[in-house]
């Protein structure tokens, strides 16, 4: 029941919107009680897939593999959780007072219609309702594209439809093979079926839908549409898209794991890609003066970090794929929360035209300095514990290569974050304004704050739920259980254990 | 008929992609939707589409009737690869308007050279200058 109510729940609040149309004040009221619910509903799905239950809703009573069903793993409630957490700090952050009345009345209805596609996305278990559901995605997306009205977005906005209908393209091919060789779509049905697929056949198949995912998550050499995009976004949007519309590519990557896995050819071209992402991203963002710009490098070769641990293929680099994911979307979205804070007072996106007297303010700066050496990896914040186990999942698979590519990475991302301390915390420009600009409030940064920290602190038991997603997932056979013996009439969610 | 598809989709896939390899917008539009069709015929063919019956009739073994699945999966793939190339002409008309050129670009950086009240009205989804 929870998950038709998760589906249906951000749509109808994305329609009632968009149709009555209420004033800003209104709507961010709306919007914010709407948010509080979702989370509700997801921390429950989260509780109730802790013990390693899967709980399934097979749609309009037609039985998997032949209907459509949804099911709810440890993976799909953790990706859940995260993005309803993230929308509702991104719902507070829009506020009519800081970002204007036409950003926030524009937003609000594509913000729950992208939510309604996320969790449609990270809860199916049939490939072809995730192609719809990344469609869906999208869709919403170029409407958020379109917030700021500007001639800057709509450039922005072109060529990143190109590309997503490209990578989109090349998806439903590989589903199309997929079916071919395999008989089904449905996720559970293909771990029984694939495996005795001719090879060949089937890592073309795969290997379709591994170069569509990586296209949707961003990785070199795919990922240059998403720095050009994200920063022509409204700010706390683009805080929201870096924590998660990337992740959904990362998700599905994870999702089909266990197919992945029996192709070693495959698995090995995630490290590689991986790797080259971490170094490559960090790289360009080292070179870029546009705050937002440089942390969307930055997303690019943190991805190359999750991809690199899961084509380990071993239980350890999915869990701490995982683990990785969701610190990282924590702490970017806060990394935007800050520069729209920073872009905002100083009238300016560019570092080298902003003034250290315009950052003041306890928030902005500690928001900054946690997030900052979090992404860098230092104890006792989240990335440390975030790198520790990917970096332990590379020493026991022994990939060493990889291993050195990721800790030089880590050195760079140090020396990029330490570039925005420099321009922004701490120097005044030539042609410098009087201090006028004035600042927002610190409540969304001080939540992103004490979330980063909290997942810092709760690091044991989340790697132990993500440890435990991870063995499920590579070893199916729950998973494949229940969706597979799902009750084939209309009624309430059917549960297995 | 297999090889007649085979030959469409490599028709299909040439002129989609010397098109998309042009900067014009209408060009681009129109080489994703040779492309996309490409794709729309080669998952119509793992459906075993050919000389088979198309719907189940009395009398008809079920291995002499095409699998309908693929043909769901084409209907739902055109419906959004048309809402996403009106989308996209869409954008275009609007660039045009605002007195962009409908071709593909690289969206500006921004260097750091604008007026702070351009930059703030672009933040708060006000008209620029």
């Amino acid at each position: 029941m929870s998950l038709v109510l998760l589906f249906t729940l951000p749509g109808l609040a994305g329609l009632g919107l968009w149709l009555t149309g209420p004033s800003a004040r209104a709507s961010r009221a709306l919007s914010l009680g709407f948010g509080s619910v979702i989370l509700m509903l997801a921390l429950r799905l989260v509780d109730d897939t802790a013990e390693g239950r899967v709980l399934v809703h097979a749609f309009g009573g037609w039985r998997p593999p032949f209907g459509i069903a949804f099911a709810a793993d440890r993976l799909s409630a953790l990706f859940v959780a995260l993005h309803a957490l993230l929308l509702l700090v991104t719902l507070a952050a829009l506020r009519p007072e800081s970002h204007g009345e036409a950003v926030v009345r524009r937003a609000h209805p594509p913000l729950f219609m992208l939510s309604l596609g996320l969790f449609g996305g990270f809860l199916t278990a049939d490939l072809f309702d995730l192609f719809v559901m990344f469609e869906l995605v999208l869709v919403a997306s170029y409407l958020l594209l379109q917030v700021p009205g500007s001639r800057r977005s709509l450039a922005g906005m072109l060529p990143t439809i190109v590309v997503n209908l490209l990578a989109s393209a090349l998806f439903l091919a590989g589903l199309g093979l997929l079916y071919g060789i395999g008989g089904s779509v449905n996720v559970a049905d293909l771990h029984r079926e694939l495996p005795a697929a001719p090879q060949e056949l089937r890592r073309i198949a795969l290997g379709m839908l591994v170069v569509a995912f990586a296209t949707k998550a961003a990785l070199v050499p795919l990922c240059f549409w998403m720095p050009a995009t994200y920063p022509t976004l409204s700010a706390p949007l683009s805080a929201l898209f870096a924590g998660i519309m990337t992740k959904l590519g990362v998700y599905a990557l994870l999702r089909i794991q266990p197919l992945i896995a029996l192709d070693p050819l495959l698995s090995q071209g995630l490290v590689w890609a991986g790797g080259a992402s971490a170094i490559l991203g960090v790289l360009a963002a080292l070179s870029q003066y546009e705050v937002r710009r440089l942390l969307s490098f930055h997303s690019v070769s943190q991805v190359g970090y999750m991809v690199l641990a899961m084509g380990l293929a071993s239980p350890a680099g999915i869990a701490a794929a995982t683990f990785f994911a969701l610190h990282h979307s924590l702490v970017k979205s806060a990394l935007y929360l800050v520069a729209d804070e920073l872009e905002r007072r100083n009238a300016s996106r560019d570092l080298r035209k902003m003034d250290f007297r315009r950052a003041g303010g306890g928030a902005l700066v500690a928001c900054f300095v946690v997030a900052g050496f979090s992404l860098v990896g230092m104890p006792p914040f989240s990335g440390f514990f975030g790198k520790l186990v990917v970096f332990r999942a590379a020493v026991d698979a022994d990939a060493w290569a990889g291993l050195v590519l990721l800790v030089v990475a880590s050195v760079f991302t140090l020396a990029s974050m330490l570039k925005i301390w420099r321009f922004a915390f701490q120097t005044v420009p030539a042609d410098s304004l009087d201090p006028a600009a004035s600042p927002g409030r610190g409540g969304p940064l001080v939540a992103m704050l004490v979330l980063i920290l909290a997942l810092g602190f709760a690091a044991g038991p989340i790697q132990e739920f993500s440890a435990e997603g991870a063995e499920a997932l590579l070893d199916t056979e729950v998973y494949d259980r229940a969706v597979l013996s799902a009750e084939g009439h209309p009624g309430p969610a059917s549960e297995a254990r | 008929m297999l090889p007649i598809v085979v030959i469409a989709v490599f028709l299909l896939v040439t002129v989609g992609v010397f098109l998309l390899l042009h900067r014009s917008l209408v060009r681009v539009a129109l080489g994703l939707a040779c492309l996309t069709h490409a794709v729309n015929f080669l998952v119509l063919s793992a459906g075993r589409w050919g000389e088979r019956a198309p719907l189940v009739t009395p009398g008809l073994r079920l291995e002499d009737v095409s699998d309908p699945v693929p043909q769901a999966f084409v209907l739902t793939a055109i419906v959004i690869a048309m809402a996403f190339t009106l989308y996209l002409l869409a954008g275009m008309a609007a660039k045009t308007r605002k007195g962009g050129v409908p071709e593909i670009v690289t969206p500006p950086e921004d260097d750091g050279e604008r007026s702070p009240e351009d930059v703030l009205a672009e933040l708060e989804g006000r008209d620029e200058k």
